[in-house]
């Protein structure tokens, strides 16, 4: 398990876990982001991240892509 | 209770609510292509079947939780107001996440439901194929497809509506999702014990409330507070809460969404048919964003963007500007010739060559300018670059103490600081709200503009586009420094995370954006008729009063107002009384600084930059256009300030803090550059 923003660009993960503040997390997970989510990393900055959540692109800041556990995916 | 018929316009953001607003009603309010374009609710008519019916627009939300102040907008329309018909705006092309709101809004049970699937173009594009009819069927829903944006299926969406309010049948819809077993049985056992408070349930139906005190809604564990089996239905909630975590394994509230996610996820296996693979135009997006959202050639590329917006707009909107400037001239003498010629009073002469013509016409010369403005805006609107601005901007923004999505109001704060200090709605944390707006009247609004031109053109016409360039940069800086500062000082505390969704980039087609500059010119024109004419022809009126006396001396009462007050302006070098009266006028709008200096100097360009140069230094001419930017934010601006704030406090902080920042700015412009460039 590691924190999205340690992530390459291109790579399958599985969200585990979403720590961050409640309102955040909530929406979140109304936006399709929740634990056992298969997302896809478009683009990451050692930071800022852009994923594809449900085949639409979510952008997330710094400091809450750092609270978002992923596992990689293999294949 | 309303009595008219009303369908509220609900659904996540971008996915095309203000298009379809607009096709139903013949409305033009503004659409973009970034969620969150629209902040509050629009109502408009249309006829449907020969009946009036009221269409209401909301802003875009994700769920029926809300956090910023445009979602509860939204949010609470839905819940309290008991729309008569809920059409849920569904983006098509990106349906799970979509329906996700639709299943919740079936689930409230409050209202009737219709889907329209919008973006259907986008859909065939991707190569996918929904089987519309058999979901409709499953959902007990019409559904209704559309693509709003080419005009598509309009008249099927208006004919559907009409039948749904002829319907006698008419209800809200019984969708057959059900949760597990076990979340069942707390729902029911929940929301029989609601149904006993009458007050409660006369709000939202008790399977709903049940549900929502098991997602933990803060909202509606509030509304609890107030009702008499109070206790009884804590304990039994905290019961069954635990009990249900317990046999799941993590927390309700993820299960819950789990389940919902998980019904959706069937229903699009069932109903959608993807022909052929990814689509191409999401990859394209991709493409582009490798460059405009890189880490790092996404900022220079956004500077370098906005110094292209300023060349078009000089270059191109500079060329019409003679042409409009020879016109308004040639109009003046006219009008002048035939007054006399008709032997009408000097007085009216006077007021049509120096007031009308030389006031609302030298602040109209600039409007092909300011077009090409506003098509350049309406351009990085509609093409979607807007949340990638965002995005690339957000962590200068954080430790700048705002916000990524305080990108966006600044940037429409570039058309007028109005909309800008309204789009701020949209931000989910307070703090990072009252900051953006407090700095919004900083960016160089439109209307600014003619007083950067005429005093740029006057004394730097070589360097006239670099000059104003500056002038915007140095407001962007500004902003970012004072919200620091605020930050810092009233604001302690972190940002709200940004989560944004990135909508594919689109082609805008010209005929929208042409649409877009031309309505909001067509906006600045009718205020330059309006607004600007009055405050003209006061400033004409005061010029040639009291009777016989010069017209525009100082012995006139608008001289007299302007020398009281011109001391204060003596050590920024330009301490005379016309530029004195130019900037308090301009107070009511800043178009009116331009339009004064050209009612008090005389009609036409030419006339009036001839004129300022005699008055002004290009140092103390660059210290006056710093103070035009900074300087006490025009009325409508100080209106917006307290309206989104509602504090009359932050109001007068704004004027307060822009005045003082803008005098001093002026001083050492004027004091620094007066001993560096000796004249």
């Amino acid at each position: 398990m590691c924190p999205l923003t340690l992530c390459h660009s291109g790579e399958k993960v599985k969200v585990e876990k979403i720590a961050g503040g409640r309102e955040a997390c909530c929406r979140l997970k109304a936006m399709g982001l929740f634990p056992g989510e298969e997302i896809e990393i478009i683009s990451s900055h050692r930071g800022p991240v852009v994923l594809n959540v449900k085949g639409f692109r979510l952008a997330i800041g710094c400091g809450m892509a750092q609270k978002i556990l992923v596992s990689p995916l293999q294949g | 209770m309303r009595n008219d018929i009303v369908i509220a316009l609900a659904g996540n953001p971008n996915s095309g609510k203000t298009t379809i607003f607009n096709a139903l009603t013949g409305a033009r309010q503004r659409v973009g292509n970034w969620p969150g374009v629209t902040v509050e609710r629009k109502e408009g008519k249309t006829n449907l079947d020969g009946r009036q019916v009221t269409v209401v627009d909301l802003p875009g939300i994700y769920s029926l939780t809300a956090n910023s102040m445009d979602e509860r907008i939204a949010r609470d329309f839905i819940t309290h107001d008991n729309p008569f018909l809920i059409a849920v705006v569904v983006d098509a092309s990106n349906l799970e996440r979509n329906l996700y709101l639709s299943l919740q809004l079936m689930e409230l049970n409050t209202s009737p439901v219709v889907l329209i699937f919008n973006m259907m173009d986008e859909v065939e594009e991707k190569g996918m194929n929904i089987d519309v009819e058999e979901l409709s069927r499953i959902l007990g829903v019409p559904i209704i497809p559309t693509a709003a944006k080419k005009n598509m299926g309009i008249g099927r969406l208006k004919k559907a509506l009409a039948e749904q309010i002829e319907n006698k049948e008419l209800a809200p819809p019984n969708i057959p999702f059900r949760y597990r077993e076990n979340i069942e049985l707390a729902i029911q056992r929940l929301s029989e014990k609601l149904a006993k408070d009458q007050a409660l349930t006369s709000l939202s139906p008790p399977r709903w409330l049940g549900l929502k005190l098991l997602e933990d809604d803060r909202e509606y564990l509030a509304r609890l507070e107030k009702c008499p089996f109070r206790d009884e239905i804590f304990d039994d909630l905290g019961v069954l809460k635990k009990e249900l975590e317990k046999e799941i394994g993590y927390d309700l509230e993820t299960a819950l969404v789990e389940e919902r996610y998980g019904y959706i996820n069937g229903l699009v296996k069932e109903c959608v048919k993807k022909t052929w693979g990814l689509s191409d135009r999401l990859s394209l997006s991709d493409k582009i964003d490798k460059v405009l959202a890189n880490r790092i050639l996404g900022l220079p590329i956004f500077f370098l963007l906005i110094w292209l917006i300023f060349k078009l707009t000089f270059d191109v909107g500079g060329f019409f500007v003679e042409y409009v400037d020879q016109g308004f001239g040639f109009l003046g003498s006219q009008a002048a010739a035939l007054i006399s010629a008709l032997d009408g009073p000097v007085w009216l002469s006077s007021l049509v060559q120096d007031g009308i013509i030389g006031g609302v016409g030298s602040v109209m010369v600039f409007v092909p300018i300011i077009f090409f403005l506003y098509l350049a805006i309406s351009l990085m609107e509609e093409s979607g670059y807007m949340a990638r601005g965002a995005f690339v901007m957000d962590k200068i923004m954080h430790a700048m103490g705002l916000h990524g999505k305080s990108f966006i109001p600044m940037v429409v704060g570039f058309g007028c600081n109005v909309p800008g200090i309204m789009a701020t709605r949209t931000l989910e944390n307070p703090k990072d709200r009252i900051i953006t707006i407090l700095i919004s009247p900083l960016m160089s609004c439109a209307a600014r503009l003619p007083i950067y031109i005429l005093f740029a053109g006057a004394f730097f016409a070589k360097h006239q586009g670099t000059v104003i360039f500056s002038i915007y940069m140095l407001g962007i800086l500004l902003a970012m420094a004072l919200a620091r500062l605020f930050k810092s000082l009233f604001f302690k505390g972190e940002p709200a995370p940004l989560i944004m969704e990135l909508p594919p980039y689109r082609l805008p087609s010209w005929k929208s954006i042409l649409l877009s500059a031309w309505h909001r010119c067509f906006i600045f024109v009718k205020k330059a008729g309006t607004v600007i004419f009055l405050a003209v022809i006061v400033v004409w009126f005061l010029a040639s009063m009291p009777l016989g006396v010069e017209y525009a001396s100082q012995q006139s009462i608008v001289g007299r107002i302007g020398s009281l007050l011109s001391p204060l302006l003596e050590p920024l070098g330009f301490g005379f009384w016309q530029a004195t009266v130019a900037l308090v006028f301009g107070v009511l709008a800043k178009e009116i600084v331009v339009g004064t200096l050209g009612t008090l100097y005389g009609a036409g360009d030419e006339t009036l930059a001839a004129a300022i140069s005699q008055h002004f230094t290009p140092v103390s001419a660059y210290g006056f256009m710093v103070l035009c930017l900074v300087y006490i934010p025009c009325v409508a601006t100080i209106g917006a300030v307290r309206k989104e704030t509602n504090s009359w406090l932050w109001a007068s902080f704004t004027v307060a803090y822009t005045l003082v920042l803008g005098w001093v700015l002026a001083f050492i412009i004027y004091q620094v550059g007066g001993f560096l460039f000796p004249v």
